[in-house]
């Protein structure tokens, strides 16, 4: 060996393996470098919208197992197969559904008016239920809607008697999968005068919502806060809560000892129009892992929770998604992020926009800037006419139907008349942690007896 | 989550503890269905212990609350939380191997964990897996350490994380503390002859007396 | 003249959904007034009518809660969340309040007599509340509009996070929210607010300190926000 400095350093690089040199690291990656960066720069966390970016266990590690010999499939163009979902059915009106999915709570706000409007006017054609959000009741969102779930939030944004009155269920949120255990984030961009008045805060205020109800702070006050809003409903429309998807075993139980007549359970990759970035890829439980969970625990409580649905949410993609869920134990499903999709996020029109963002159709997730190029994540008044209420509003019912009918035809080839017979035992399992997190055997490990 | 009871009577030679305790439990059964029990001193200076994972009108009926007589006590019904639902996780908790400290707890601390792996460390042995039993652990361990009842309770304002309103007894002592978020509620009572403490106002007894929330971060003890 | 009802209603044997139906039924003017109530909760709750309903006793939690337009007096004491998002008409409590009085509380009056709890007018968005007594801690948190006066002192962290609406202490205050200051309150705002007790019962204390928003949290850190994310 050389005695001196230069010898041993070029000794050195001559061991070093001559690809790497151009190969990003793969714990500092290109994306962590950058967002290292921009904290450096901000002072702060990063905010963003959508929902969660990263790979998580997903229902694509399940498949359905149709029917073949030992069972009967049921024929696909013609033989019926129901889809009627019920809600709340212990309450004197529960929500009666045509189709097992519904459309999940988003706010006037974080939407534009136009997109609430639409996404009631699809529901209602395919007779299901849209949810409003953070941002009170829009009335022509009660005009297109038949059926229209109110939201109760910490914010208490244009929460009003009458408005409570004119639902058709209510939903009290505890938490969204994006970000469980935080409060909502509208940035001023999109805290337009309308948006203001009707969440009585000055415009343009970074509105920051609370986490925690100011009425209640645990399950024994929760019960109290339930029957509260029975008598103000005189017990006629299902009281539901809604958690993101945690310590689920425990709320869920909670939620039913407290009075809820049905569940709503937001997953991980639940969408958000504005979120702490971290929180949405770190905090929660993946939606096909929850569910699971969910059921058991429902299972596990005896007659306390006889009748108490389970609606399950947090990055629905397609039917097969909505059939497998089905089959794990919901009663029904919501969408939010693929409904917007439906009106046209991320679309490949106004590219320019897109590009102004700093983004492209796609990969965009600048829900939060108020600047969505399509219209329907915004409180600009010419970007929201970009969104055609009508054409809006049927490609959401299309998207509905079109889920459904994915659903019918994995339920009919398993050899069932209702979406609602799928279970468990017609589903493998592709890996073996999804495999572990449901419970369901691996495929090919099936046993012959 | 839960509801909470006691009862301090001025006279040490007590009043109808078990009527006034259960009469307030009744009162409170809407808080929770998963267990009930009530802490009993005696003007002698035993402390009874008994609970169930039944309500509170089967725990009176199986002890003859109503013909109890005390100088002071506590009550509890137990909407459980993170654990199962049985009589050993009912409350009130006592302190392992101290059974005259007994506490009755609403809300859910969220380093338990860390404190029962210190309290572990000293020798305690726990018997559940409850947040609750922690905090009979603690105070005892304060007890045990000579240190004034009402110092302790002061002291877990600040150590105890989480959400917390509790009321503790000794067969000469009765404490309360409430958690800085003041998250949980409780009543307090107050008259010549008797204190009562509860959840809700309206588990208090009778009508006409001023009464007031216990603050955020408060502790009040009551002594012999 | 249209007929007004007045009548008492022995609620011993109703249930609380019966109480709140018949409550339900009144005709604008009529007044109530309930008996052997026993402070059971949610009593006079999703009301719209302008009736007159009187409480003999004390009421549970959330007493005139989610109501618009009815006046409701409780000769007793009331719970947590009383007046809770009240949009109009009045809350009057002869007594103590527990937690949560009139939060997110939109229009209309509350007037308490004796002291409230934790988080007096939590999430307010308007209306008027009057406490002859003391608030507990976190009282107007969040408060986004209306006038909160508390004759007495006030609690840990007052005012913590409010962005719009007024709040007037006559006794101490054991803490400032974030984002709260305090000023003693002008001559006129001292007449106006005795006369305003004095209105409702209530003897005013000698002097106020009025407590703003410094609008410092209306913007999540806007500079560093511009330069995009």
């Amino acid at each position: 060996m050389s005695s001196t400095n230069g010898t041993i350093q070029s000794a050195a690089l001559a061991l070093e393996d001559p690809t790497l040199g151009t190969q990003p690291n793969p714990l500092f990656s290109p994306a962590v470098i950058a967002d290292i960066q921009e904290k450096a720069h901000l002072g702060r966390y990063r905010l963003r919208g959508f929902g969660a970016r990263r790979e998580l266990p997903s229902l694509d590690d399940l498949t359905v197992i149709p029917a073949g010999l030992s069972r009967m499939a049921l024929e696909g163009y013609r033989e019926h197969c129901s889809a009627k979902t019920v809600i709340g059915t212990r309450a004197e009106v529960p929500l009666t559904l045509d189709i097992p999915i519904g459309i999940a709570g988003m706010s006037y706000g974080a939407l534009s008016a136009t997109a609430k409007t639409a996404l009631g006017l699809g529901a209602t054609a395919v007779g299901t239920f849209t949810t409003t959000g953070d941002g009170g009741m829009l009335d022509a969102e009660r005009e297109a809607s038949k059926q229209l779930v109110y939201q109760c939030l910490p914010s208490r944004y244009g929460f009003t008697v009458q408005d409570l009155q004119r639902a058709d269920a209510v939903e009290i949120v505890v938490g969204q999968g994006a970000k469980p255990g935080t409060g909502g984030l509208l940035l001023g961009a999109k805290v337009s005068g309308e948006v203001a008045e009707a969440r009585t805060l000055p415009p343009g205020v970074d509105q920051r919502s609370p986490v925690r109800h100011p009425d209640w702070l645990g399950p024994d006050d929760l019960v109290i806060k339930i029957e509260e809003l029975r008598e103000a409903t005189q017990g006629r429309i299902p009281i539901m809560v809604k958690l993101g998807a945690a310590r689920v075993v425990d709320d869920v139980r909670l939620a039913v000892k407290s009075g809820a007549d049905a569940v709503v359970l937001d997953g991980m990759e639940g969408g958000t129009a504005a979120s702490p970035e971290m929180l949405m890829d770190h905090t929660g439980i993946p939606t096909m892992a929850a569910v699971v969970e969910a059921r058991r625990a429902l299972d596990s409580m005896g007659e306390v929770s006889e009748g108490v649905q389970l609606v399950v949410s947090g990055g629905i993609r397609h039917g097969v998604d909505v059939a497998k869920l089905l089959a794990l134990g919901a009663d029904a499903v919501t969408i939010g992020t693929a409904a917007l999709i439906a009106l046209n996020c991320n679309k490949p029109v106004f590219a320019e926009d897109y590009a102004a963002l700093g983004t492209a159709p796609g990969a965009c997730h600048h829900c939060h800037t108020g600047r969505c190029p399509v219209g329907v994540a915004t409180q600009d008044p010419e970007l929201e006419g970009r969104l055609d209420l009508e054409q809006a509003a049927t490609r959401t019912k299309h998207l509905l139907q079109a889920l459904t009918m994915e659903v019918q035809m994995l339920a009919r080839a398993c050899g069932k008349s209702s979406v609602h017979h799928l279970s468990p035992e017609d589903l493998r399992a592709l890996s073996p942690s999804a495999s572990a997190m449901t419970g369901i055997p691996l495929a090919g490990t099936a046993i012959p007896t | 989550m839960c509801g909470i009871a006691a009862v301090w009577y001025a006279d040490p030679a007590g009043g109808p503890l078990g009527a006034d305790l259960s009469r307030m439990l009744g009162r409170l059964a809407h808080r929770g269905h998963d267990g009930s029990g009530v802490g009993l001193a005696s003007p002698e200076g035993l402390v009874e212990v008994h609970k169930t994972a039944e309500g509170p009108a089967e725990l009176a009926a199986e002890h003859a609350l109503e013909t109890r007589t005390g100088s002071h006590g506590v009550g509890h019904v137990r909407m459980a939380t993170e654990t199962a639902v049985d009589a050993a996780r009912a409350h009130p908790f006592t302190a392992p191997g101290h059974p005259e400290v007994c506490v009755v707890h609403n809300g859910h601390v969220t380093n338990a964990e860390q404190l029962r792996f210190a309290l572990e460390r000293r020798g305690v042995h726990f018997s559940t897996d409850n947040d609750s039993e922690v905090i009979a652990a603690y105070i005892d361990a304060g007890l045990s350490d000579g240190h004034p009842l009402e110092d302790i309770l002061r002291r877990s304002i600040d150590e105890l994380d989480g959400t917390f309103s509790y009321v503790v007894m000794t067969p000469e002592a009765l404490g309360v503390a409430r958690d800085r978020f003041a998250a949980k509620s409780l009543m307090v009572a107050e008259t010549d002859d008797w204190t009562a403490i509860c959840s809700e106002g309206r588990g208090l007894p009778g009508t006409g007396w001023r009464r007031r929330e216990v603050g955020a971060g408060e502790v009040r003890t009551w002594r012999r | 003249m249209a007929t007004v009802t007045e009548r008492d209603i022995d609620c011993a044997d109703l249930s609380t959904r019966e109480i709140n139906t018949l409550l339900r039924g009144l005709a604008d003017g009529d007044q109530v007034r309930l008996t052997n109530l026993d402070a059971r909760h949610n009593i006079a709750v999703g009301l719209h009518g302008k009736v007159q309903i009187t409480i003999d006793g004390d009421a549970g939690y959330y007493v005139a809660g989610l109501c618009d337009g009815p006046d409701v007096v409780v000769t007793g004491h009331a719970g947590n969340g009383a007046a809770e998002n009240l949009q109009s008409g009045s809350l009057t409590v002869a007594g103590d309040v527990g937690a949560g009085l009139a939060a997110t509380m939109r229009g209309g009056r509350a007037v308490v007599a004796g002291s409230t709890g934790a988080r007096a007018g939590v999430l307010m968005k308007g209306g008027d509340v009057l406490v002859g007594g003391s608030v507990g801690a976190f009282s107007c948190f969040m408060m986004q509009r209306g006038r909160m006066v508390i004759c007495g002192d006030a609690g840990e962290h007052l005012g913590d996070s409010l962005y719009e609406g007024k709040i007037y202490v006559g006794g101490e205050i054991a803490s400032l929210g974030a984002d709260a200051q305090a000023a003693p309150a002008t001559a006129e705002e001292e007449a106006e607010l005795r006369a305003h007790c004095e209105a409702h019962g209530i003897t005013p204390p000698p002097s106020f300190t009025a407590v703003t928003s410094m609008r410092t949290l209306y913007s999540f850190d806007a500079g560093a926000w511009k330069s995009g994310d």
